[in-house]
């Protein structure tokens, strides 16, 4: 019952997200006839046969139809420019945006798990108190200018990483692993921010209940407790927080793959946008945000499988 | 980038001290606040006389010093990658990141507040209704929606700054609900409402005075999130038209030359500027937060 609700609302907010994705592109000013054919678009014959291939005449909802009936069938559209295909756009581009995620995602937490667990155990110490003011300070400041300065420190003056380009992992696993490195640390210092200060405070709190004490007075070893004890039931509100920190992590995405030129769908987001080729901005945009409620469903699940108590709120 | 989605829920989570018994919880002000207050004013008084401050063109190019290192050839903080006067153009910079920053979350506040007071307030159909609105807006990752529609819209400071207040609706809307929820059954609410006092008027008089102080908070946090959007949108070359400055376009047009080592202030100075203006606004914000919010965890 629980989980038919949740597919439920899953379902209408997938149609109201590809409503709006197709009004984004198709109601702001701007005309696609202008954009494609430039100075060409005073001749009357050749706006109106792109009129008509791009269906322009038909309303908005006949539009709409035709539009989420191709996207169904996995038929995207194709780029009007060079005849591209977006769905080939897509299966190209996007292993790389979710190795990019998934790196990042792993990073911030391999750094945010240890910072939280020293900060909390150790709360009000010296060290909690630097760990909270650089957490605090790393979430402001810019992805692109911690793009930038890993580039000039990292790559122009030691040498040890490429400052742009992208590898494929079937080319070679290291050189894979190092083109990703700089974007991979850009997106994660933020997010490791936002995941110790969360996760402290989590902690502090699981640490006054009282089977904390009770552990304690079994004498069992600190590790143990702080890690069997303390640490799951601490780690909820990460992982709500962790689905909702995909949307920045996309967005963060956009810039980092533009600016380290990675072939991801941010950098061609950016592309299309400038080239005001709207069938794929459609195309990536609906893409980006119904991987964006998915993961945010998936962890809404598990949050219900971990903790029963939310099944029967 | 931290986005709206995320720092909504974070500032809900209890304040840093707030979790420990001893933390005292109205302590004085003291240098942590005034000085990134100080900061704030130092922007904004630079921003609002830019015109009338004895400052060179921001968009002339003194061809005598190109990439002039800071405190050389009469810039006090040096040229840019073309000869412009990197203080000038930081002090005119400020005003697009404030008025970025300020209106779009003024008017997220006010929007986004008038949605989640009425959500938290009637609860029911009416609650379903607005926050599955808020919900399919919050679908979209922030900086995709605020790059989207600034495109479209054509570039410019009213465009971009509509862009980034859409996207901060939600996020206030969100705020201002559970704002809203933790004072509603309060008794002064439930006495208000048997006094016969309209809808309107318990909402004004009794709610909205409750509600506003967490998420005015909230929305200082938001200020340095809106000005770290803009600067996304500058380095995208999708912020306002050059050669207008803008602290985002700055540290873009200083990249190569930071890249290759030759001049790397042209970056670094704006990026500084910009980094202290957001720590400010969310070291304020912080401050106010954890004087203010009682509600801890309701979100």
């Amino acid at each position: 019952m629980w989980l038919a609700q949740k597919v439920v609302r899953l379902v209408v907010v997938l149609f109201a997200v590809s409503v709006l994705t197709f009004l984004l592109t198709s109601l702001l000013p701007g005309s696609p006839v202008n954009d494609i054919l430039g100075p060409r678009a005073s001749d009357p014959v050749l706006s109106a046969r792109v009129r008509h291939d791009l269906h322009l005449n038909d309303t908005l909802p006949v539009r709409y139809e035709h539009w989420l009936g191709g996207v169904v069938r996995g038929n995207f559209g194709r780029a009007y420019n060079d005849n591209e295909k977006v769905t080939d756009i897509i299966r190209q581009r996007l292993p790389v945006t979710i190795e990019l995620l998934l790196a990042a995602q792993l990073l911030s937490l391999a750094v945010a798990i240890p910072l939280a667990l020293l900060s909390a155990y150790r709360a009000g110490s010296r060290l909690d108190r630097a760990i909270t003011a650089t957490s605090f300070g790393a979430l402001s400041v810019p992805d692109f200018v911690i793009a930038i300065v890993l580039v000039f420190v990292l790559a122009v003056r030691a040498h040890w990483l490429p400052a742009t380009g992208y590898t494929h992992l079937t080319d070679s696993v290291t050189g894979n692993l190092r083109s990703i490195a700089l974007p991979t640390i850009t997106l994660a210092l933020p997010l490791s921010a936002v995941y110790t200060r969360l996760l402290r405070s989590d902690l502090i709190a699981t640490l006054q209940e009282e089977y904390i004490l009770m552990a304690r007075a079994e004498g069992l070893p600190t590790r143990r407790i702080l890690l069997r004890h303390a640490l799951r039931p601490s780690s909820f509100s990460l992982l709500t927080v962790l689905g909702i920190n995909t949307g920045a992590l996309i967005g963060g995405a956009v810039i980092v793959e533009y600016l380290f030129a990675l072939p991801g769908m941010g950098s061609r987001l950016v592309d299309a946008i400038g080239r005001r080729e709207y069938i794929i901005v459609q195309g990536l945009v609906l893409v980006i945000a119904v991987a964006y409620v998915l993961a945010n469903f998936l962890v809404d699940v598990l949050y219900g499988v971990l903790d029963p108590r939310v099944r029967h709120a | 980038m931290p986005d709206l989605a995320t720092v909504a829920p974070a500032s809900g989570a209890p304040a840093p001290d707030a979790s420990l018994p001893t933390a005292g919880r109205r302590r004085a002000l003291g240098l942590s606040f005034w000085a990134p207050a100080a900061w704030i004013a130092l922007v904004a008084f630079g921003a609002a006389f830019a015109a009338v401050l004895p400052l060179k063109s921001p968009t002339r190019s003194d061809f005598a010093h190109i990439a002039a290192v800071p405190g050389t050839g009469g810039h006090l903080l040096g040229t840019d990658e073309i000869g412009r006067d990197i203080l000038s153009r930081l002090v005119y910079g400020a005003r697009v990141s404030l008025t970025v920053g300020l209106v779009a979350v003024a008017v997220g506040l006010v929007v986004g507040g008038a949605i989640g007071l009425l959500a938290g307030y009637h609860r029911g159909k009416t609650e379903t209704v607005l926050m599955g609105i808020v919900d399919v807006m919050l679908a979209f990752p922030a900086l995709v929606l605020v790059i989207a529609v600034t495109a479209f819209l054509g570039q410019s400071l009213r465009n971009v700054t509509v862009a980034v207040a859409i996207v901060a609706v939600p996020a206030f809307a969100r705020v201002a609900r559970s704002a809203t929820i933790s004072c509603v059954h309060r008794d002064f609410v439930t006495a208000a409402r048997g006094m016969g006092a309209t809808t309107w008027r318990v909402l004004r008089r009794e709610v909205l005075p409750n509600a506003v102080l967490p998420v005015a908070a909230f929305a200082l946090v938001v200020v340095g999130v809106a000005i770290i959007a803009e600067g996304g949108l500058a380095f995208l070359g999708l912020s306002v038209p050059p050669p207008h400055p803008s602290w985002g376009s700055m540290i873009y047009g200083g990249k190569n030359k930071l890249a290759d080592g030759t001049a790397p202030f042209i970056s670094l100075i704006p990026a500084g500027v910009m980094f202290l203006t957001v720590l400010s606004f969310n070291v304020v914000g912080d401050h106010l937060r954890s004087r203010f919010d009682t509600r801890a965890g309701v979100l």
